[in-house]
C-alpha cells in the first residue's frame, strides 16, 4: 500500500505550480523562479543544503517539460525559460515515459546485509558457523560482514539471537517485479527499457522521487486554451475513487476545467464486456483451455517481455480506453482524445492507439483542477450519466470487477479467477498456467486492488475503495 | 469531558496536497478518544488562495496549516488531554 510522502507532495506541488503558470501564460518567464518559491531560504532543507534542493527541483521541472535526463548537454548552461520555451513550441524531445533524474537519485547503497551496534559478539555466534560463504568474521568483539563474499542469503539474519542484522534495500530495485532498474557504474539507476513493463512501483517506491514520468500538462493545456482545437477527455472509471462526489458531480468537475466533453472510459469498458465475452465464448468452443484479460497493459507488457508462453491465452479485445477514444473520433475525427487515468502504463498503450493523442494521470488532472479553481462538489451540479454504463463498466476499476461484468454477460458456466499484483507469487502462478490453468477466465491486474491503487492515484487506496464502493451503488 | 470540533478543508488543492489522508488518521484513534471528536468537512477554506501551505484542518476554531497525520494526531491528542 502508498502512504502520502513528501516526495510526492513535491512532485504534485510542481505539477500545481507549472499549470498555474501556463494558465497565466507565464510559463517561459515565471518557470525559473519556481525551485526558490517552492524552497524559500530559512526553512529546513531536504538534503544536504537549499542550494541541492533547489537544484533537484530544477532537474525535476525539465523533466516535468518534456526532455530526457540525463541529456547530453550540460543543463546547467541552459536556462529553465529556454525548456519552456521549447515544450510550449512541441520541441520537447522526450521518449521515455519513465526516467531517472539523477541529480535527485541518492544512489543508494547496493542493497546489503548490515551488522547492527547491537551486535553483541556472543560466544555462539551463529551467524559465522551459518555463513555459507564464510563471509563474516569478528573483529574488537562485532561481527562484520565482508561485502566481496556475502551473497546476500540473508541465513545471518535469520538466526541471529539479538537481531541485530538488518537488511537495507534499494527501494526502486525491491519493488521492481520485472528487474528492469538497476545500478550504473556510478551508483545511480537506470532504466532498461527491453525490461519495463511501466507499472510504476518503482517511481511509488523510491523515497527521493527521483523517478519522473512523462508529463502531458502542456499539450494538453494547448488544447484546452486554443479556440481552434476541440478535446474530449476520456476518463478511467478509478476517478470517482478520487473524489468525495457522486459520478455525475465528478465529470461534470472536469469538464469545467474547459474540455468540450467528457466522456467515461467505463463506456468504452461495456465494449470491452461485449467483445470479451464473446471472445470468451469463441474460444471456450474451440476447446481453448483458458483466457486473461487484456485491459492492463502493464500485464500485456509484462506477458510481452517476461511471460511469452501466455501469449496465445490473452483475449485480443481491447482495452476500454481505445473503445471509449475510437466512440469519440468516430463521432467527430477532428475531435483530440485525452485519457485521464491512474496507470503509467497507459501512457506506454496510449503511444501505439492511435485514437488517442495524450495520456494524462489523476495527479495531473488534479493540479489543473487547482490552477483553474474548481471545487469538485461545488462545480460539479447539473450534469447527468450516460444511462449506457453500467455499474458493471464502471467497476473494471477494481480488482475482480472485470470478472464480474464476464460473469454477468455469459452466466457461471466457466470457472474464472481474478490475480491483483504481479508479485514473485502471482508472476509465477501465472506462468504455470500455461501447461495447467487454474480456471477458464482469469482477470489480471497488476496492481494490488485494480486501478483504483494506481500508481498516478490522488486518494490513498482505503478512501479510494470506500469512495468507489460508494460510486457504484448509487 | 470536552469535546474537540475538528474541520478538515476538503477543498481541491488540500484533498490533493495530502488532505486526503487525514480522514483515515483520525479513524485510527483509539475510540474513547475518536468520540470525543467531532469531524466535520468543510469545502474550501479559503486559506491557499494564493500559495499558502496546504492541507489546512481548524481544531477548536485554531488554523493549523500543512498538517501530515502524525501531526495531527499529536495536535488532536494535545486538546483532547487539555479539555480532560
Amino acid at each position: 500500500m502508498l502512504y502520502d510522502n513528501y516526495a510526492m507532495l513535491t512532485k504534485r506541488e510542481l505539477l500545481i505550480r507549472l499549470v498555474k503558470l501556463l494558465k497565466e501564460n507565464n510559463l517561459v518567464e515565471g518557470v525559473r523562479y519556481v525551485p526558490a518559491e517552492m524552497r524559500p531560504l530559512g526553512q529546513k532543507n531536504v538534503s544536504c543544503c537549499v542550494h541541492k534542493d533547489r537544484y533537484i527541483l530544477r532537474h525535476k521541472i525539465i523533466s516535468i517539460l518534456g526532455f530526457d535526463l540525463p541529456s547530453d548537454v550540460d543543463v546547467d548552461l541552459v536556462p529553465l525559460s529556454y525548456y519552456a520555451q521549447k515544450s510550449l513550441e512541441n520541441k520537447n524531445t522526450k521518449e521515455n515515459i519513465l526516467s531517472v533524474v539523477h541529480e535527485a537519485c541518492n544512489a543508494c547503497m547496493q542493497s546489503q546485509y548490515f551488522i547492527t551496534n547491537m551486535c553483541r559478539g556472543c560466544e555462539a555466534r551463529p551467524c559465522m558457523m551459518n555463513c555459507p560463504k564464510g563471509a563474516i568474521s569478528f573483529k574488537g568483539g562485532k561481527a562484520q560482514i565482508s561485502q566481496e563474499d556475502c551473497v546476500a542469503c540473508g541465513l545471518c539474519q535469520q538466526v541471529c539471537p539479538y537481531h541485530a542484522i538488518i537488511y537495507t534495500p534499494v527501494p526502486c530495485e525491491e519493488a521492481c517485479p520485472v528487474k528492469a532498474i538497476s545500478k550504473q557504474p556510478d551508483g545511480r539507476e537506470f532504466i532498461d527499457k527491453d525490461k519495463c513493463i511501466y507499472c510504476g512501483k518503482c517511481m511509488q517506491a523510491c523515497p527521493y522521487g527521483a523517478i519522473m514520468e512523462r508529463s502531458k500538462i502542456i499539450d494538453v493545456h494547448k488544447c484546452i486554451s486554443s479556440p481552434d482545437k476541440k478535446i474530449t477527455a476520456i476518463v478511467a472509471p478509478a476517478i470517482y475513487g478520487q473524489f468525495d462526489a457522486s459520478p455525475a458531480q465528478i465529470l461534470a468537475a472536469i469538464k469545467k476545467i474547459g474540455f468540450d466533453d467528457v466522456i467515461e472510459v467505463a463506456l468504452g469498458a461495456e465494449d470491452t464486456s461485449r467483445n470479451e465475452s464473446a471472445e470468451l465464448e469463441e474460444r471456450m468452443a474451440e476447446g481453448q483451455p483458458f483466457m486473461t484479460t487484456s485491459c492492463c497493459p502493464a500485464y500485456t507488457g509484462w506477458v510481452e517481455k517476461h511471460a511469452p508462453m501466455l501469449k496465445p491465452f490473452v483475449s485480443e479485445t481491447r482495452s476500454p480506453m481505445v473503445y471509449a477514444a475510437r466512440r469519440v473520433k468516430a463521432a467527430d475525427p477532428d475531435m483530440e482524445v485525452v485519457f485521464i487515468g491512474p496507470c503509467l502504463a497507459k501512457r506506454h498503450e496510449g503511444d501505439s492507439v492511435p485514437e488517442v493523442n495524450y495520456v494524462m494521470s489523476f495527479e495531473e488532472l488534479g493540479a489543473f483542477m487547482i490552477a483553474y479553481g474548481i471545487e469538485v462538489k461545488k462545480d460539479g451540479e447539473g450534469a447527468e450519466l450516460n444511462p449506457e454504463v453500467t455499474k458493471y463498466g464502471r467497476g473494471y476499476a477494481m480488482a475482480g470487477g472485470v470478472r464480474n461484468a464476464i460473469v454477468a454477460a455469459v452466466g457461471d458456466k466457466y470457472t474464472t479467477i481474478n490475480i491483483e499484483g504481479l508479485d514473485k507469487k502471482n508472476a509465477a502462478m501465472l506462468k504455470a498456467m500455461a501447461k495447467k490453468p487454474v480456471a477458464q477466465f482469469v482477470e489480471v491486474m497488476a496492481c494490488e486492488g485494480g486501478c483504483v491503487n494506481g500508481p498516478c492515484s490522488l486518494a490513498p487506496l482505503t478512501l479510494a475503495k470506500r469512495q468507489m464502493k460508494k460510486a457504484l451503488t448509487e | 469531558m470536552g469535546k474537540i470540533e475538528l474541520k478538515i478543508c476538503m477543498g481541491t488543492m488540500c484533498y490533493v496536497m495530502g488532505g486526503a489522508e487525514l480522514r483515515a488518521a483520525v479513524d485510527s484513534l483509539p475510540r474513547e478518544e475518536r468520540e470525543r471528536i467531532n469531524v466535520s468537512y468543510a469545502p474550501c477554506l479559503g486559506n491557499c488562495n494564493d500559495g499558502g501551505e496546504p492541507p489546512y484542518v481548524q481544531v477548536n476554531g485554531r488554523t493549523i496549516a500543512r498538517v501530515s497525520s502524525s501531526n495531527l494526531i499529536q495536535i488532536l491528542k494535545e486538546e483532547l488531554h487539555n479539555a480532560l
